[in-house]
């Protein structure tokens, strides 16, 4: 199951809870039970922050859209890595990955 | 169920531990169960409180150990640890496992743990009213049958089902030989490697530790079996274990599957869930919303409905505040101050009512504007529009992870840049801050929809939703170009979870578009008032005449390339006046270009052609972006190098479309 969420996100680019629950037969509750667990794992990464619990100084928050946004996960390295996806890449071409840009 | 039993009648303790998450009622349950027999003290060298208590139930009697409450068994916290080496530690006879029916999946997670540690388990249903009034429907009986396990339905908040679950536990403890739970499998690839796994470490797993488990938590990645079982397996075995491992160290994600997947078999076998309320409607209306064609159409439909609300309300009104408002308050400032000298009057009439003053009358289109996206935001669906938006960009070759930084750039491009601190690699978050200037902020559609209406009428809507549409395909364009030159198409693969639809809050939306009003209100009467007093300073001196002054010098040097898009130079220093702020522009224009009787918005349709003006527009929301942007691009890229870049960049796209579109323009018959 995990891996075929990990492979459905990397074939479609972008998915939803609700068509990963269609797809694998299952409730949403149970596929973000196992979003979560992979990001607990570092398969993915969640990289929209749940703003009901933004902090202050979040940038997010300055802005006006921030209250309703969908939460997002994207795969790391480490999940690309599990299924051999040679697709997803991480590193930088020609910007440099140390320092500032 | 007596809870002050008499010794004497008693034949045997047993030791009970009472599992469960956080917030499943656990407590209430123990202390019904347990009364005034409780003691609290702290778990041996913990700092997490242990709470024991005794029961009694027929000649038997039980220790009851309130376990915390904890989500799985993996010892990532200091609770999981302490409710983990109980059971390991401590042998219970029995664990009464309390789970929340409303949120059986969640649950069921932690007695796929507990079962693994082949620890007989009795399945507390509490919560069973909430979910019922959720409209889930659990069949304890099938579910029991599924588990192969006791499944009692209790509602602790009513203290009803306690006695059947100490019978139940009771009759357990008696029996422990008919305890045959169906336990959660490792999905197949990985299954042979725990078999030899579990082959390898025989023998050198002490008591009271079960092998098996070990060497599945092994294969899992556990860290402190890892640890421990290296001290265990000594030099000579270990190294054979690690290679092992290595080869396999995404064995966990079948180890976790088989246990999703056994939970998803029980849920099905033994939950009924509503179909109808909010997440029904939310399913049927995103069959629309999010299709990759009609999410598309509707998008575009959204915002068209926008623009044509701004039009239809608030841009007459703005006209009337210009024409009645501003107009008279001007006519008032020349007469009141007919006495005093020429250059005071003009000041207050040009510089500072013409100037912010004029900005000011714009926050009936801003309050508007931010309403139907505060009310978008509200409802659900500007969630939805960056879902169909990611989907556009990806098929565009855009950093697709970009898209929610830059949805916020309609807003404002300034948390737009800062947004893009979610992002993780340099790349993507440099790509996405490069490209947020090109979103058009709210500060350049009021710029829009107050010089679209000017220029062209009855037309104005499609035009005004055709330039914005143009402005998206140069995103996309310079998207393409930095992604495929600079960032070598990197492909990223995104999971999403959008919010509920739901009922718009009024107060919510109201105290956002006050928030947002006022602080464009502060803004006019700050860096647009002193904007305003520069722009009118150097179009007055040094002879009182627009014509011969500084900025009408500065103006015609650059007047050739306005020539190349049918500007003349009060547009292009109006333009240049937009770095300080974009509501500058309107601004300037209205210094420049002064207002009859009619307003602005007349004075600018009598003196501008209809080919200057739509490339005048085009350039504005192209244009490079305010000082504030490009100081947060400079403090986010850390790099003066980068930022200027952009710069040079939006200016030259900005000014080659300013060209194209007026040449195009004129070529399509427009008057130039």
């Amino acid at each position: 199951m995990l891996r075929t969420i990990l492979r459905l996100a990397a074939d479609l680019g972008t998915i939803r809870c609700e068509e990963l629950a269609r797809a694998l037969n299952t409730s949403p509750e149970l596929v973000r039970l196992a979003l979560a667990e992979l990001a607990r794992r570092d398969y993915l990464q969640a990289v929209a922050p749940d703003c009901s619990t933004a902090c202050e100084h979040c940038p997010l928050r300055a802005a006006f859209l921030y209250r309703r946004q969908p939460r997002v996960w994207v795969i790391t390295r480490k999940g690309a890595a599990a299924m051999g996806d040679r697709r997803i890449h991480f590193g930088l071409t020609h910007v440099s990955d140390r320092g500032q840009f | 169920m007596n809870r002050m039993p008499e010794p004497a009648q008693q034949e045997r303790m047993l030791l009970v531990g009472l599992a469960g998450q956080p917030n499943v009622g656990k407590s209430t349950l123990f202390n019904l169960l347990t009364g005034l027999s409780q003691h609290v003290g702290n778990w041996p060298g913990k700092t997490v409180e242990r709470k024991e208590g005794t029961l009694a139930h027929n000649k038997t009697r039980m220790r009851l150990v309130d376990l915390p409450g904890i989500y799985s068994l993996t010892a990532h916290s200091l609770e999981e640890q302490v409710a983990r080496d109980f059971i390991i530690q401590e042998h219970p006879d029995i664990i009464v496992m309390v789970a929340d029916a409303s949120s059986l999946e969640r649950n069921l997670y932690l007695l796929a743990e507990l079962l693994i540690l082949h620890v007989p388990v009795v399945l507390a249903l509490n919560m069973l009213d909430v979910a019922e009034a959720q409209g889930i429907q659990i069949e304890a009986h099938v579910l029991e049958a599924a588990l192969g396990l006791s499944v009692v339905p209790i509602v602790a908040t009513r203290n009803q089902g306690l006695a059947e679950l100490v019978a139940a536990t009771g009759h357990l403890a008696s029996n422990p030989d008919t305890f045959h739970p169906a336990r959660p499998q490792i999905a197949a690839p990985h299954r042979q490697v725990l078999e030899q796994l579990k082959e390898m470490v025989a023998g050198q797993v002490p008591a009271p530790f079960d092998p098996d488990w070990v060497a599945l938590k092994l294969l899992e990645g556990d860290a402190e079996i890892t640890r421990k079982a290296k001290g265990w397996a000594g030099k000579l075995v270990w190294p054979g274990i690690e290679v092992l491992l290595r080869a396999h160290e995404d064995a966990v994600l079948d180890i976790a599957s088989g246990r999703y997947e056994w939970i998803g078999r029980m849920v099905r076998a033994a939950v009924t869930r509503p179909r109808f309320g909010q997440v029904s409607l939310t399913d049927k209306l995103d069959r629309f919303a999010v299709h990759p064609l009609w999410g598309l159409v509707i998008l575009f439909s959204v915002f068209a409905a926008v623009f044509w609300l701004t039009f239809t309300l608030a841009v007459p009104l703005q006209e009337w505040l210009d024409v009645t408002v501003i107009g008279q308050a001007r006519e008032a400032a020349r007469h009141l101050l007919a006495d005093e000298p020429g250059w005071l009057a003009a000041l207050v009439a040009e510089g500072i009512l013409g100037g912010a003053g004029l900005v000011l009358t714009f926050l009936p289109v801003l309050a508007l504007f931010f309403g139907a996206l505060a009310l978008l935001e509200d409802t659900g669906y500007l969630a939805r529009s960056a879902y169909v938006m990611d989907r556009f960009m990806h098929a565009l070759g855009l950093h697709g992870k970009s898209f929610l930084p830059l949805f916020l750039g309609f807003g404002c491009n300034v948390p737009a840049v800062m947004g893009a601190r979610v992002i993780e690699s340099r790349s993507g978050r440099l790509l996405t801050i490069l490209l947020a200037p090109l979103v058009p902020c709210s500060a350049r559609l009021v710029v829009l929809a107050f010089l679209t209406p000017a220029f062209f009428g009855t037309a104005a809507l499609p035009v005004a939703l055709a330039l914005v549409v143009l402005n998206l395909l140069v995103l996309a364009l310079v998207g393409i170009m930095l992604n495929q030159t600079l960032f070598r198409g990197q492909h990223m693969a995104f999971i999403m979870e959008l919010p509920l639809y739901h009922m718009p809050n009024a107060r919510a939306i109201g105290a956002f578009v006050w928030n947002n009003t006022w602080a464009f209100a502060r803004k006019a009467g700050s860096f647009i008032l002193l904007a305003s007093v520069v722009v009118w300073a150097l179009s007055y001196f040094p002879t009182g005449t627009l014509e011969q002054s500084y900025l009408a010098r500065i103006g015609q040097t650059l007047a050739p390339l306005g020539g190349l898009m049918g500007m003349d130079w009060r547009m292009l220093v109006a333009l240049i006046a937009g770095f300080v702020a974009k509501e500058n522009v309107i601004a300037t224009l209205g210094i420049l270009y002064g207002q009859g009787g009619g307003g602005l918005a007349h004075t600018l349709a009598a003196q501008v052609t209809p080919a200057s003006a739509l490339a005048f527009l085009t350039v504005t929301l192209l244009f490079i972006p305010c000082l504030a942007t490009v100081a947060v691009m400079r403090q986010e890229t850390g790099s003066w190098r980068w930022t200027l870049f952009d710069v040079a960049l939006l200016l030259a796209i900005a000014l080659g479309a300013g060209i194209l579109v007026y040449h195009g323009a004129i070529f399509l018959g427009m008057r130039g």
